[in-house]
């Protein structure tokens, strides 16, 4: 066909503007970035498992002073970061499949507290971000309609996605269609509520809304979709872009989720009964029962753990079930510890799985004090204990198990040699504080407590 | 008296003929646009969820024809892409706003009863490439400010915002009668002229009697409403709403400057400047604006029919491929018959002028 510039058809003009579209279809694999940095803390428990122990940065091991301490809202921490919650709070703050909560969720499944390279993001009754280097509060806004979940790397993103929950709509005060959303991540230690959405969770299908909390590993995010009635969805999210890479259904609520090795682990303990269900896109590989007062707190190497509080019919226990058996043991019987501690065993608090130990810290009847354990993963043998004044709050690295507690006369803060239990050394906080001390995170070189309303950085003098 | 060459009127296979020309075209570029989405995912590029929004609320006017998207490539999504997925990322939407306007272009060139050539000069696709991705570009930029402003407006607010004007038209007609029919009275009782006499320029001067009432009458309204409610009028949210319909407006204007570049091998600026002008001068501004909207809307809507099917890639396939053959189709078939009556009128007034 002749025409001005050369001859040329009705063919190749389809043709042309088809391998163009061929052409940028090609294929990319690109490394998931940005790499990680010593100093990240990218989600609530650390890994997408809620191990709560990191074996990157040099936290102080020899001694502690403090580097800085800044005012900041720490108020959300106090009702999720609460290591008992009655059955109605559970209910209404801790179900992520209750569609008539959405509203609550939304409120309180906020994670309090993520480190991004150079800078803390804590959120609570207003949005903080704290430079680390020093503790200058770069920005303090009250950010009530964005909030965020963790940060995720990603594939064709260069610096990420920062995951966070967010109305459709700004003015929305009716929180009813809440979704995980994709936001281009903080720069400079700008907060989050300006910065510009690349993807809503599912898009396009649209799933009305998500749960707004998820655990994220390797550039996806495992979250939840409430709905009326069971069964309920699982679904992970590529952080790219906000699509559904797999999605699954369980038969029963959930109140815990945990992930690795792209495994979901799905569980629910109510007065009913408790059931953990564990799965992926393609198959549900194990549903166990569980008790009803046991809760999922971590994960690690295929091995769900579970901690419980003492009830009329058995001393508190940590419960271990395998993912690739379904087998059910017990790794901690409370009762069996009354040997080696002053008092009387009533509940597990706070868990942290290292590659070899489990460290626990255990309340007892009023009267004595609380005690950090030292388990070994693989049969459950006691290696040490020792025993702190207050609530303990517990945090581990290869070098170093941290605990803060509100002893008298004031908080404080330790360093344990894992090994041992020997304390390497003893910090004492400022601002005494009648109640929320939580716990720890490690960010590089310094190890961060929030506690009161206050972000306290420790490092070696 | 000009004397016209008698029109040949068309068979309805011919009419046929020309209606599956258009399907068969925009169906293919459809799949192009089908294609791209697919493209886009493969390379987890974001794309915004367009069916979760009201079509009324979030029109997006166009100046050419478009595919029907489902989803979208948002400017924020751009941030922080690695070179690769960027340039990919453009070049597939660079990609389908070609194909789309080449489409339409084709089309128009293939049903023009006056051509016998089987393609256009490739010239007059380039200068209606340019023209698509200028228009395309400012609206993609002007509008989601602008339905961000507007989503500041209340429902009660829109309501307020469209029912004034019909609420007015309607006064307005309603006073207009009422003066007539005393005047009809009047008449009857011998009082007055006849009504049947009465000039043009006094029905004018009865129209504007009546709009001065009803102006008197909204404003009393307006006024006797509690001075709080209106401070909480969102103007900021009315002005988006209005900059949305100027936009409209506008589009509306310059609705045949597409067809003329091609079937008349006008440059942009004189194929919008003649576009402009015949249109304002043949009366149809309100036609085209009213098809600007309703093809925004229709293209909206259509982007529905991905929840038609269960299976997400099927029904993106069907919003995709299907929407773009019957909306594009449409829209490019309307914008022929408008160019085609606004022709018409622009060459009767030629023939007027050269008699005069």
């Amino acid at each position: 066909m002749d025409a001005p510039g050369g001859t040329w058809s009705r063919r190749s003009v389809l043709g042309g503007v088809t391998s163009a579209l061929a052409l940028g279809s090609g294929c990319l694999d690109l490394e998931l970035s940005p790499a990680r940095q010593s100093s990240d803390w990218p989600q609530r428990g650390y890994d997408a498992g809620a191990t709560f122990y990191k074996p990157d940065g040099s936290p102080p091991t020899q001694d502690a002073e403090i580097a800085w301490k800044a005012p900041v809202s720490n108020s959300l921490y106090t009702v999720i970061d609460k290591k008992w919650q009655t059955d109605y709070e559970r209910r209404r703050y801790g179900d992520l499949t209750n569609a008539a909560n959405g509203g609550s969720i939304w409120e309180y499944a906020r994670t309090p507290l993520i480190v991004v390279g150079d800078h803390a993001y804590l959120s609570g009754g207003w949005g903080t971000v704290v430079d680390l280097s020093d503790g200058t509060i770069v920005e303090t806004d009250v950010c009530p309609h964005r909030t965020p979940v963790g940060v995720a790397q990603t594939g064709t993103y260069t610096d990420g996605t920062l995951i966070g929950a967010a109305p459709r709509y700004p003015s929305d005060n009716r929180n009813d269609d809440v979704s995980l959303r994709g936001f281009q991540p903080p720069t400079d230690g700008r907060a989050w509520c300006d910065r510009p959405q690349r993807w809503t969770a599912g898009a396009p299908r649209d799933f009305g809304h998500t749960a707004a909390a998820g655990r994220i590993e390797d550039g996806t995010v495992v979250t939840v979709i409430p709905d009326s009635e069971p069964p309920y969805r699982v679904v992970a999210i590529d952080a790219d872009d906000g699509r559904i890479e797999w999605e699954n259904t369980v038969s029963h609520g959930i109140y815990r989720l945990r992930v690795e090795d792209g495994l979901a682990y799905a569980s629910i303990a109510d007065e009913e009964g408790g059931t953990i269900t564990i799965l992926d896109g393609s198959s549900v590989h194990q549903r166990v029962e569980i008790g009803p007062t046991d809760h999922l707190e971590a994960v690690r190497d295929g091995v769900a753990y579970f901690r419980d509080r003492e009830t009329e019919a058995a001393a508190p226990s940590i419960t271990a079930v395998s993912a690739e058996s379904g087998d059910s043991r017990q790794l901690l019987d409370g009762s069996a510890v009354s040997g080696r501690i002053a008092g009387r065993p009533t509940g597990v608090g706070d868990i942290v799985v290292g590659p070899d130990r489990l460290f626990a810290a255990v309340d007892t009847e009023t009267g004595h004090d609380p005690v950090v354990l030292a388990l070994d993963r693989s049969d459950g043998a006691i290696e040490w204990a020792r025993q702190f004044p207050g609530t303990l709050r517990l945090t581990g690295t290869d070098d170093a198990l941290y605990v803060a507690g509100p002893r008298e006369p004031g908080p404080h803060a330790y360093a344990l040699d894992p090994a041992s239990g020997d304390p390497l050394w003893v910090a004492t906080l400022p601002d005494r504080v009648d109640s929320g001390i939580h716990r720890p995170i490690i960010a590089d070189s310094k190890v961060l407590v929030p506690y009161g309303e206050l972000l306290v950085a420790l490092e070696e003098p | 008296m000009a004397s016209h060459t008698p029109r040949k009127r068309r068979t309805w296979r011919q009419r046929t003929g020309t209606v599956a020309v258009y399907t068969a075209i925009f169906t293919v570029v459809g799949t192009l646009s089908f294609g791209a989405i697919l493209a886009y995912r493969r390379l987890s590029i974001p794309l915004a969820d367009r069916i979760s929004t009201n079509p009324i609320l979030s029109v997006r006017p166009t100046m050419v024809p478009v595919w029907v998207d489902p989803v979208i490539l948002e400017p924020a999504a751009l941030f922080g892409l690695y070179p690769i997925p960027l340039v990919a990322a453009i070049g597939l939407w660079v990609g389908s706003v070609i194909a789309v306007t080449l489409g339409a272009g084709l089309a128009w060139w293939w049903t023009d009863p006056n051509t016998s050539a089987r393609l256009p000069p490739l010239s007059r696709l380039g200068y209606l490439v340019g023209y698509a991705f200028v228009t395309v570009a400012i609206v993609h930029v002007l509008a989601p400010p602008l339905r961000e402003l507007g989503t500041e407006v209340s429902e009660a607010e829109l309501t307020l915002l469209i029912g004034v004007p019909i609420i007015a038209t309607l006064l307005w007609i309603g006073v207009t009668l009422g003066i007539l029919a005393i005047s009809l009275v009047s008449v009857r009782r011998g009082t007055d002229a006849s009504l049947w006499s009465m000039s043009l320029s006094r029905f004018e001067y009865v129209a504007i009697y009546a709009g001065a009432i009803v102006v008197a009458l909204l404003a009393m309204a307006l006024g006797s409403w509690s001075t709080p409610r209106l401070a909480q009028v969102s103007w900021v949210g009315i002005a988006g709403v209005l900059g949305i319909v100027a936009v409209v407006v506008v589009a509306g204007r310059l609705f045949v400057a597409p067809v003329t570049i091609i079937r008349d091998g006008r440059g942009p600026i004189e194929a919008i400047r003649w576009s402009n002008t015949s249109i304002a001068n043949s009366g149809m501004t309100t036609r085209t604006v009213l098809i600007v909207f309703w093809v925004g809307v229709f293209v909206r809507w259509a982007a529905h029919l991905t929840t038609v099917a269960s299976n997400p890639v099927v029904g993106l396939a069907l919003a995709t491929v299907v929407g773009t053959a019957l909306v594009g189709s449409l829209h490019a078939l309307l914008m022929a018959y408008v160019y085609r009556d606004v022709q018409r009128d622009v060459t009767s007034r030629s023939s007027i002028t050269e008699l005069e």
